[in-house]
């Protein structure tokens, strides 16, 4: 059986930070994907 | 959660909430919702299959004999739309709900209420898209690519676009929630390189699904625009291109592929391993290659439209970027074939369900690298070749792969054992009439015989009807499998341990049989010893 650990509070501040700049960072890619799309056109002709 | 050091106390939500809509309606339980994705997945897939019985009942002897043309040709396209984005694709993303969190050592996924919403969208945009088939002009019909300018023919449009955009959300929303929370909730000590290869093919595929996902909504608001709104993207009248559409749908097509066998790629990975008592052989290049397909998918598109009048420099540059993708998906079965060799093996219904999906999904690879070939391509291009090739690598790989992780986790999730015989027994008809329905329809293909069409020529009528007979007993051997999961889910009396399987390795076989409601709320210790993949980089 897994023992367990404990997580300090600044492990828990790092995590919600990093969480935060991730999800920041993909929604971004998706709007850039969604624009691309259209963009693609002006590319291809 | 500022003063918070995570503490192993008695919450005021321990254990499920009593109350039936705030249990199943406002989860934010991540195996919750994995079993709200899953069953979900299942009722679309026999929806989904519903229509193809309805094809393959026309389609059993030439002549049209049972329903309008109009009518075919909705369920071929809804059969297509259904079956990617209700069955498969739910499927996947329902496993993956369940199993990361629990195989990274996480207590839920990283954004609990947008995996909810997530879910919850799915039954309206596919409520939306079937009602269409009631609707006064009838649903699409046009082919689940929706090429304009026939898509634009649809009455039903605007309700189709609508609900691709929903599906479209859901998946992006959900491949955020699947990457924040591998990258940044994994319990302290779970290296990325020590994670099961199911998590990694996740992470690889939700990359793909942000990159794409949103490319589909693009092409789908410009045909919304082209009918509604007097714009002429794919208006040749106008200064547009049909082909236009080809290149930015197929520029999602393609990846969307690869999003619905990568996952099932990493399931194969965790299975083998399992029953052969060995570790996966070559853990990193596995990683490697699921990385290099998922790269190589976007650079391979217009294999699609290799019909189109595509200048000569294109075709020959798609047609070697394609057959190179042949490269590391031929390291990915070498090295199941590998894990094998020397092992102590067994073959419980999951691990047969593995070895036919190793062996079935390649004679598909097979066929894709004949489409591949650009003058090859030229005769098999709308013709049941592809249909077969597709099939092959969708049913006998991403659907089998599906079969045999419920099969391998529903000890875990229901605390039960399944019932063994019955197990196989649905196995076995899958593997032989799967392949009754779906091999003459090669020779089919090579014959000359079109895609999409409620009536043929008289002379593609024999393999029509061993296909047809085919089709309606692999439909009928999936009722077992339904009756297997009810059986095991409400009435087995076999209990089940926290490690089902002898040789599973993994996070998720330390916690109980069923997982309780709450997992890993404080992160576990990671023992190297105790992974399937501890000791990459000793």
């Amino acid at each position: 059986m897994s023992k367990t650990q404990q997580m300090s509070s600044e492990q828990i501040a790092q995590r919600r930070k990093g969480l935060r700049r991730t999800i920041a960072i993909l929604v971004v890619i998706a709007l850039a994907f969604y624009l691309f799309s259209f963009a693609q056109i002006l590319l291809i002709k | 959660m500022s003063h918070a050091a995570t503490h192993d106390h008695h919450d005021d939500h321990h254990g499920a909430p009593k109350n039936f809509f705030t249990r199943w309606c406002m989860s934010t339980n991540h195996k919750d919702i994995g079993t709200l994705y899953l069953v979900f997945a299942l009722t679309m897939f026999f929806i989904g299959g519903s229509f193809a019985m309805v094809i393959r009942a026309e389609l059993f002897k030439p002549g049209l004999q049972l329903v309008q043309p109009y009518f075919f040709n909705e369920m071929t396209t809804m059969h297509a739309l259904v079956m990617i984005f209700g069955a498969i694709m739910p499927a996947f993303v329902g496993l993956g709900n369940w199993m990361i969190p629990l195989m990274v050592g996480a207590p839920d996924m990283a954004l609990p209420r947008m995996n909810n919403l997530s879910f919850w969208i799915l039954p309206f945009a596919f409520t939306l898209l079937l009602s269409t088939l009631f609707m006064a002009g009838g649903g699409p019909a046009g082919g689940w690519t929706m090429y304009p300018p026939l898509a634009l023919q649809t009455d039903s449009l605007a309700y189709v676009v609508f609900a691709i955009h929903l599906m479209g959300i859901s998946s992006i929303m959900g491949a955020i929630n699947i990457i924040a929370t591998i990258l940044n909730m994994r319990a302290p000590g779970m290296d990325l390189l020590k994670m099961p290869v199911f998590v990694w093919s996740w992470l690889i595929t939700a990359f793909l699904l942000i990159a794409v996902m949103p490319v589909l909504a693009g092409a789908v608001t410009m045909l919304l625009t082209d009918k509604y709104f007097g714009t002429n993207f794919f208006n040749p009248g106008g200064g547009g291109d049909p082909v236009l559409y080809q290149h930015i749908f197929w520029f999602f097509g393609h990846p969307e592929v690869y999003i619905m066998i990568l996952p099932a790629f990493g399931i194969i990975s965790e299975i083998v391993p399992t029953f052969a008592r060995k570790p996966i052989f070559g853990y990193k290049a596995m990683v490697f290659a699921i990385a290099s397909i998922a790269f190589l998918s976007f650079i391979v598109w217009a294999h699609h439209m290799f019909a189109v009048g595509l200048p000569m420099g294109a075709e020959i540059f798609f047609m070697y970027a394609t057959m190179l993708i042949a490269v590391p998906t031929g390291v990915k079965v070498f090295n199941w074939v590998a894990t094998m060799w020397g092992g102590s093996m067994t073959f419980e219904t999951p691990m047969l369900f593995a070895v036919a999906f190793i062996i079935l999904f390649t004679i598909g690879g097979f066929s894709g690298l004949m489409l591949a070939l650009v003058p090859a391509d030229f005769q098999y291009h709308d013709t049941y070749f592809v249909v077969a090739h597709f099939h092959y690598v969708l049913v006998t790989g991403a659907l089998f792969a599906i079969i045999a992780s419920t099969y391998y986790w529903l000890p875990k999730w229901t605390g039960r054992m399944y019932s063994e015989f019955w197990g196989k027994v649905h196995f076995w008809n899958s593997v032989i009439w799967v392949n009754v329905l779906f091999f003459p329809q090669h020779f089919l293909g090579l014959a000359g015989m079109p895609r999409r069409i409620p009536d043929y020529n008289v002379a593609f009528a024999n393999f029509n009807m061993i296909s047809s007979i085919g089709g309606f007993l692999f439909g009928a051997s999936q009722l077992i499998f339904l009756g297997v999961l009810i059986h095991c889910a409400f009435f087995s009396k076999k209990k089940a341990a926290d490690r089902a399987w002898e040789g599973a390795k993994g996070l998720e076989w330390t916690v109980p049989s069923p997982a309780p409601y709450h997992t890993f709320e404080v992160p576990p210790v990671i023992n190297d010893d105790e992974l399937a993949h501890g000791h990459v980089n000793d």
